[in-house]
């Protein structure tokens, strides 16, 4: 038997948000931080398509997030969020760097997918950025392969929880460092 | 099949989910778990992940086990290659998170002599 060492973090404690909690109040909650629905953008920078099939599903009538005042919009300079799907291929990482220059302050990206965040199995490749944290700041990420619709919910929870953060805390210097990012 | 029957028979609404907890499906191949009292370090999961999700790191007292969400594709190689079953997917799905290193799992084993 090998000894444990006593700094061995528990696995399952690691989810801090309780969902069901978070969910009761998301729609009042949408409303109060920004007294419309939350408008997400989302762009695919090299994903496999599972990713992006898992958030058009967040549209049909069995997850309906529209309903909990959530959209996805047209354009980036309508978006309060940008979903990026796929780890960032070199061809597009301008359009990458160029959608979230669209996206009025305080804009927020979250990453979705294990390409998103860390690589995935495209980790090292040399025709990737190894995930959007090297090209952008991402704020939220969602891992898996894809991501069940749930889980994409859970993280537009915590997304929401960060506007609702950005747009109080956020200062002049913040929004002059957005414009150079 | 089953989803398909019940649909039929019932009226068809969304899903509950934000409002309610949904637990996955039982067959759904979530978050990736060490049992760590069963773990030997012998790094067959490092190994077998197509990914690189899994790092196994000798060290001079034992070794280091490392997973790291961001990178695992979810495909239960690891699982399968174990032969302690000290490996297993759980159902947990609800994985965002704000700081890319809260997706990194680590744990630290001391190697005790007497009985490895
Ligand atoms: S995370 Fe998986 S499903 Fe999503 S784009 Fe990458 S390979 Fe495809
Ligand atoms: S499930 Fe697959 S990708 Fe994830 S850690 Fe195990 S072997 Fe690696």
């Amino acid at each position: 038997m090998s000894t444990l060492h006593p700094l061995i973090p528990m696995l399952q404690s690691r989810q801090d948000e309780d969902a069901s909690t978070l969910g009761q109040k998301f729609s009042d909650q949408v409303q109060r931080v920004l007294q419309r629905s939350m408008q997400i953008r989302h762009l695919d920078a090299g994903s496999c398509n599972g990713c992006d099939w898992e958030i058009q599903s967040l549209l049909c009538p069995a997850y309906d997030m529209q309903r909990l005042g959530l959209d996805i919009v047209a354009s980036p300079r309508h978006a309060d969020c940008l979903l990026v799907t796929g780890s960032v291929t070199r061809h597009l990482e301008i359009a990458a760097i160029r959608t979230w220059e669209a996206m009025p302050a305080p804009g927020i990206v979250i990453a979705v997918g294990a390409c998103a965040c860390g690589g995935g199995v495209l980790q090292g490749s040399y025709c990737t950025a190894g995930g959007v944290k090297n090209v952008l700041p991402v704020d939220i990420s969602i891992p898996g392969c894809p991501p069940r619709p749930q889980a994409l919910l859970h993280g537009l929870m915590l997304a929401l929880d960060r506007i609702e953060q950005k747009l109080h805390h956020s200062n002049h210097e913040f929004r002059i460092g957005r414009s150079e990012a | 099949m089953r989803v398909l029957r019940q649909s039929m028979r019932g009226r068809v609404g969304a899903h509950d989910y934000p409002l309610e907890p949904e637990a996955a499906p039982a067959a759904f191949r979530g978050q990736v778990q060490l049992d760590p009292n069963r773990c030997r370090g012998d790094a067959a999961c490092a190994r077998v992940c197509p990914s690189g999700a899994i790092t196994v790191e000798e060290t001079s007292t034992g070794w280091i086990w490392q997973l790291d969400d961001s990178r695992c594709v979810f495909c239960g190689l690891c699982a399968d290659a174990c032969a302690n079953r000290a490996v297993s997917l759980s159902n947990a799905f609800e994985l965002a998170v704000r700081q890319p290193d809260d997706m990194v799992t680590r744990a630290e084993f001391i190697r005790n002599e007497e009985t490895d």
